[in-house]
């Protein structure tokens, strides 16, 4: 570890001093949850029959025979965010993909989902935090039923993905990988959109103007454009080894967004507790996992609400939630987090091109180059090794490569 | 689908670099401080003379207030708009996007201007300099509820402070903050009246699931 930046580790070993006993304990929780045998054994005949009575033969099969991993599916879908607009057909393509490698996959639970950019200035708004909490309760209502070996998160968006992944932690003892759809492609850049705004605030320009411009922003499925929270919690969740290295920005239309989602399910059944690769959700989020995204976020100049969540994750997780407030403080006004991004002044276009989906990886990456293997499980930032065709995961810690002057 | 190596120069270096000439020295956030209590700005977005904002207080109460100020032509000065009342436990903490437009104009229009409120603006704080999550809100006691129209503001962000530049004995007499009267008993709110409630502070992450530690 010799390479790391010192306040990187200072801050780490810091939130993990405080983090005690609350950690051991959540730790423990899950160590004693672990079996060997797909989750669903523990259940009485009666409450497995209901768990697979609307389920096709061949999937109630292997429900039965319990050799199999069942994995759950929590959806934010509606048509009210352009951004999980897509994952109308995900659930589909999950479960074939999963029958192919001889799995099931079940939607275990349809949360709510907000748009903030639909209730903004509006009543709805003052609903829009709270319904971050809901979604985690409903995350838990769903895993509630006991059935799954693994979760596939469908969330992108500002509450959801926080909610999602407090709901998740508290099933610490399950693999959780979240299956992002993808940005929107460009539309009208962000400058124009702003000075069209002003000019209406200024009574310049009516407003079919206003809407034209609107709608030129804000004009197919996907995250909105600009690099606000949405995109923020992409490039979080990538750091934090909870999403497909690269898989954030590929467009919804574009052909890789499915193999990236096939990809997606038959990860989360290599790392359950059946297998030898176990990774469950509570060991992969640690502090370290924490660090990486609040580095990779203030790095991007990412949005400011997503440093909101972590406080609560880390509660979710026995790591003490002050101790994060502090750490992304201190990270912040650290001159060694430098500012590697312009991706909201200067990149008028936002997600278009091949060139943006390396956004992630180019970010992530001078970073890693000083890291040594820091051990401990799940994904962190992928480490790339030309032309193979397996994914390897490899955890590590984020860093500058240069000290503090 | 394969993955392969990702480059490792930039492809395009006026949006991404490495950290050998980075866009800035520091992170775009930084933490506030002061007789306010905590608060956050987002800076990478913020000119550089414009992060040292010192102006008088314009205090409104709902983001909607602001249009009839701008319209009347009252807020044509240098100012600190202070927004309050919009914290998690006031009013479940909603973002404030309704203020940008306005303050961007006056901005452009060669003002200083600058932003400090309770509640969130999310990814569009943008170019004017804004603190934002103030804690304690003003519902729990927190002094922006005791700021009053032409006290003066120092918003500073390179060092990190927010101060009201008033007295403190002159603020300790002065009356605790009245949350306004308007019932939300509309469009579904009524029915998370005991969760709003519930919520803790923005620094602890304004939920209702856990208690701050």
């Amino acid at each position: 570890m010799a390479d790391l930046n010192a306040t990187v580790l200072a801050v780490t070993q810091a939130i993990r001093d405080r983090s005690q006993p609350l950690r051991g304990l959540y730790l423990q929780q899950i160590k004693d949850a672990k079996r060997d045998q797909p989750r669903r054994e523990q259940l009485s005949c009666g409450n497995l029959a209901h768990g697979f009575a609307a389920c096709g033969t061949e999937d109630k099969q292997r429900l039965k025979l319990m050799q199999s991993s069942n994995i759950a599916m929590v959806t934010a879908y509606n048509d009210m965010l352009s951004a999980h607009q897509p994952y109308e057909t995900y659930p589909n393509q999950i479960k074939q993909a999963l029958s192919a490698i001889g799995c099931t996959g079940q939607i275990a639970a349809g949360v709510p989902a907000m748009c903030d950019g639909v209730t903004q200035g509006r009543p709805g708004m003052e609903l829009s935090l709270m319904s971050r909490d809901l979604i985690a309760q409903c995350t838990a209502l769903g895993l509630s039923h006991e059935m799954f070996d693994g979760l596939l998160a469908l969330g992108v968006c500002d509450k959801i993905v926080p909610g999602l992944l407090m709901g998740a932690l508290s099933f610490g003892h399950l693999p959780t990988i979240f299956v992002p759809a993808g940005p929107m492609p460009s539309g009208l850049p962000n400058k124009e959109k702003q000075r069209i705004r002003q000019q209406f605030a200024r009574g310049e320009i009516p407003r079919e103007a206003l809407l034209e411009a609107e709608s030129a922003s804000y004009h197919s499925a996907g995250t909105c454009t600009f690099y606000g929270t949405a995109n923020s919690n992409q490039v979080m969740l990538e750091a934090m080894g909870l999403q497909l290295p690269g898989s954030s920005f590929i467009n919804p239309e574009d052909p890789l967004r499915q193999l990236l989602t096939q990809a997606a399910a038959e990860q989360v059944t290599r790392i359950t507790a059946l297998g030898s690769d176990y990774r469950p959700i509570g060991a992969v989020v640690d502090e370290r996992s924490i660090v990486n995204a609040v580095v990779a976020l203030l790095a991007s100049g990412g949005s400011t609400p997503a440093h909101h969540p972590f406080d609560r994750h880390c509660a979710r997780c026995g790591t003490h939630p002050e101790l994060v407030g502090f750490c992304r403080f201190v990270l912040g006004g650290a001159a060694f987090v430098q500012h590697l991004s312009q991706w909201r002044r200067r990149c008028e276009s936002f997600s278009c091109g091949r060139r943006h989906r390396l956004f992630v990886p180019g970010t992530l990456n001078p970073r890693l180059d000083a890291c040594r293997c820091a051990g401990g499980l799940g994904c962190g930032f992928f480490r790339l090794y030309p032309g193979t065709l397996r994914a390897r995961w490899r955890f590590a810690l984020a860093a500058s490569t240069h000290r503090v002057a | 689908m394969r993955w392969q190596q990702a480059p490792t120069a930039s492809l395009d270096d006026q949006v991404l670099r490495a950290g050998d000439k980075p866009f800035s020295a520091e992170g775009g956030l930084k933490l506030l401080t002061g007789n306010l209590g905590r608060s956050v700005i987002k800076t990478s977005a913020v000119a550089l003379d414009r992060r040292l904002i010192t102006g008088p207080a314009v205090v409104i109460e709902h983001q909607d207030e602001l249009d009839a100020l701008f319209a009347a032509g009252d807020l044509n000065q240098d100012c600190v708009v202070v927004v309050r009342g919009q914290g998690p436990k006031a009013n479940g903490m909603p973002e404030l996007h309704k203020l940008t437009p306005f303050l961007g104009a006056l901005q452009d229009q060669g003002y200083r201007v600058a932003l400090v409120t309770d509640g969130r603006m999310s990814g569009a704080s943008g170019k004017v300099p804004a603190a934002i999550h103030l804690t304690p809100e003003a519902l729990d006691g927190g002094l922006i509820g005791r700021i009053q129209n032409g006290d003066v503001i120092c918003l500073d962000s390179d060092a990190g402070e927010l101060t009201v530049l008033v007295d403190p004995d002159q603020m300790s007499e002065r009356p605790d903050w009245q949350p306004s009267t308007r019932v939300a008993n509309s469009c579904g709110r009524q029915l998370f009246n005991l969760n709003r409630a519930q919520l803790n502070c923005a620094e602890a992450g304004a939920t209702y699931l856990f208690e701050a530690v």
